[in-house]
């Protein structure tokens, strides 16, 4: 009994210790990914703007060269136009087929949830493979645009040559963009739709509310927090959307496909101008920051409370 | 404003394999206030959803009015529904959530103004009607449901215990006032509750239902004082009604040492035991009867109900007797407990249906209807 004591208290102390607050040893594997893999290369990129590398030998100091010489570009300013506008496009493409999508696939119907999963398939498959896929299936030759040449000769689609027009190019990428990105964010509006008290439904229901009118009045403002969220979500991704672009027009006709990240890119890996790509970074990443800060301070997204509160 | 038939209406979920409802047959008149009253799972709940189209109807058919609505939607039967937790729409003002029916059915914004205001004024949420439903008590919520529905103008209320919510001072304040306001409206209601309290207090008529099967339909009055059967006598009433076995014997039932009368006719089926209730307040103590233990007293002020038990014929046997303020006897004193004559409710043992009972209510009871109706 006498031997049991002493070890009996050590458990009793190595016990209190574990109550109190965790210490900050236990963030040290999240600190650590976060700094070896955002806040270093941030550091990195921004002070490789104000040198001149070409990827062999060492960088050296240049100052704000690089930064007058991409602000002078054209190509760099219209770069960022066209990224807002890929961004845009895609939200306004995606967010109402997701939503209409998504409150579908809420319904409880068993052949729902069997369309729902097929049609949940593209978010399992890289970004890479999607556009690999669709190069060779918008292909002009022997893709879908020569086997519906009645659809795509008809004059709307540029006569089936999709990626040499900028128009129709902006389409394709706003198009795979949708049909890579709706599942997700379908999951989304789904998950947010079931959330939705029935109650509020038969309400609506008894108060004379047809489907229509429901979908309106009740589901769509209980979806206010899950649009927030989704909405973001395509902002972030819209912004730095890359490698659709690299498979699918390599930011051509021209320019008119070459958004701020694979500009970035070009300079960095074809021209190897790595100041001049850091300068695109560091803009992008600010221009990033900015605007996810404006809509969370817009929407209220800071202050959101719970669209259920007081049912 | 409208009466209210329910024709064998059935509603058998799918799988189960008894009904939730089984052929309701109800007929409810015009400006009629009918609660329908039964312990959880007794399809009471059930019952209104079908009336008010949220569950299909199985088999049978309802209508309201001249017109049948058994395989109506909800929105074309005309009817306004206050639920359990309200149902208050989160993101609308009181206005708007009171305003939502009419603005539905294209009402102008003036006239729906005017109306919401009216209810407003009725119901006391006119300093409310900018706010959010989040920023209300329980209390208002419910007045706001209430608004909702009464705005409409509806031909059917449908209540679906919408004071269980409520905290009890305000339940019974609410009570009054929902039983007011329906009857000064003149429209057709229809009330679910498991409260047997609340049923005698706010119904015109009762329907008492059990799995699914109307028990009774009748007034407070009625209920109470002619159960038809012994789940009735049993669920109404509070303290609920002392339900005992009792040996049928010549001239009557045997209760301890005394022999109740009962008419003969009403025996001859019964067999050798009956089943046998009295309400509490037609228990009387002293004299002959059934010497009972005393195990607690439950003082009321005015009144006061005595927990005993007893031993009948070798079987324990619990009873509540009323008695009167400051005739409250000591715990574990022995008393003798007898029903008043003719007070005495007798039900077949193993139907449970009534065989025979009081005619008329006794003072005491009638006091008590007086005071629940």
């Amino acid at each position: 009994m006498t031997t049991l004591t002493p070890r009996g208290r050590t458990g009793r102390n190595s016990g209190g210790a574990r109550i109190g607050r965790p210490s900050f040893l236990w963030s040290m594997p999240a600190i650590t990914f976060f700094a070896l893999f955002a806040i270093v290369p941030l550091g990195v990129v921004a002070w490789l703007s104000f040198n001149s590398w070409d990827a062999i030998g060492s960088p050296h100091w240049v100052g704000t060269a690089n930064w007058s010489a991409m602000f002078s570009d054209p190509v760099f300013l219209k770069s960022f136009r066209i990224t807002a506008l890929l961004t845009a496009l895609g939200i306004v493409t995606q967010t109402p087929v997701s939503l209409l999508i998504g409150v579908w696939a809420a319904g409880p119907q068993r052949n729902r949830a069997v369309l729902s999963a097929l049609y949940f398939i593209p978010l399992l498959m890289s970004s890479l493979a999607i556009s690999v896929v669709w190069v060779s299936l918008l292909n002009p030759y022997f893709g879908l645009p020569h086997e519906l040449h009645a659809v795509f000769g008809a004059g709307l689609f540029n006569d089936g040559f999709l990626f040499s027009s900028p128009t129709t190019a902006i389409g394709v990428l706003t198009f795979v963009g949708m049909w890579q990105w709706t599942p997700f964010h379908t999951l989304i509006y789904q998950g947010g739709a079931r959330a939705i008290p029935d109650v509020l439904y038969q309400a609506a229901a008894i108060d004379g509310a047809g489907r229509v009118r429901q979908f309106f009045h009740i589901t769509l403002p209980q979806l206010r927090n899950t649009m927030m969220t989704s909405v973001v979500l395509m902002l972030v991704g819209g912004l730095t959307t890359f490698d659709t672009i690299l498979v699918l027009t390599q930011g051509q006709p021209g320019t008119s496909t070459t958004s701020a990240a694979y500009y970035m890119y070009t300079k960095a890996f074809q021209s190897f101008q790595f100041g001049n790509a850091s300068v695109i970074a560091v803009v992008l990443a600010v221009f990033t920051t900015l605007l996810s800060l404006i809509v969370v301070r817009v929407s209220g997204w800071d202050r959101m409370r719970s669209t259920q509160e007081g049912i | 404003m409208a009466t209210v038939v329910f024709d064998h209406a059935t509603r058998v979920y799918p799988g189960a394999a008894e009904p939730a409802v089984s052929e309701l047959d109800l007929r409810i008149s015009d400006g009629e206030f009918l609660v329908l009253v039964g312990p959880s799972g007794c399809g009471k709940s059930t019952s209104l959803r079908m009336l008010a189209g949220l569950e299909d109807v199985s088999s049978g058919r309802i209508a309201i009015g001249e017109r049948d609505v058994t395989y109506m939607a909800p929105k074309d039967r005309d009817i306004a529904m206050v639920f359990q937790n309200y149902a208050l729409y989160p993101h609308m003002s009181v206005a708007e959530n009171m305003g939502f029916a009419l603005r539905i059915a294209g009402v102008g914004k003036q006239e729906r103004a005017a109306r919401v205001a009216e209810a407003a004024r009725l119901l006391d949420l006119e300093p409310l009607l900018d706010r959010k439903p989040k920023a209300l008590s329980g209390g208002q919520r419910q007045r706001v449901a209430m608004g909702r529905a009464i705005v409409r103008n509806p031909q059917v209320f449908l209540m679906d215990e919408p004071l269980s919510n409520l905290d009890a001072k305000l339940r019974v304040q609410t009570r009054s006032q929902i039983s007011s306001l329906t009857r000064r409206l003149g429209v057709t209601t229809v009330y679910v509750t498991h409260d047997q309290v609340e049923a005698l207090t706010m119904g015109d008529r009762i329907a008492v239902m059990r799995a699914g099967v109307l028990q009774q339909l009748g007034t407070p009055r009625e209920l109470y004082n002619a159960p038809r059967n012994v789940f009735v006598a049993g669920f109404i009433g509070s303290p609920a009604m002392n339900v005992f076995p009792a040996r049928v014997v010549e001239g009557g039932v045997q209760i301890g040492t005394t022999v109740v009368a009962v008419e003969r006719s009403a025996l001859a089926d019964a067999g050798a035991e009956v089943t046998v209730g009295v309400r509490p307040e037609d228990l009387v103590a002293g004299g002959d009867g059934l010497t009972v233990t005393v195990d607690l007293v439950e003082e009321l002020g005015a009144d006061g109900y005595l927990y005993a038990h007893g031993d009948m014929e070798g079987r324990r046997l619990d009873l509540v007797a009323r008695v009167a303020g400051g005739e409250y006897p000591q715990l574990g004193e022995l008393v003798t407990l007898a029903a008043r004559p003719g007070r005495l409710h007798v039900f077949h043992a193993q139907t449970g249906e009534r065989l025979s009972g009081p005619v008329g209510p006794s003072a005491a009871s009638r006091q008590a209807a007086v005071a629940a109706g």
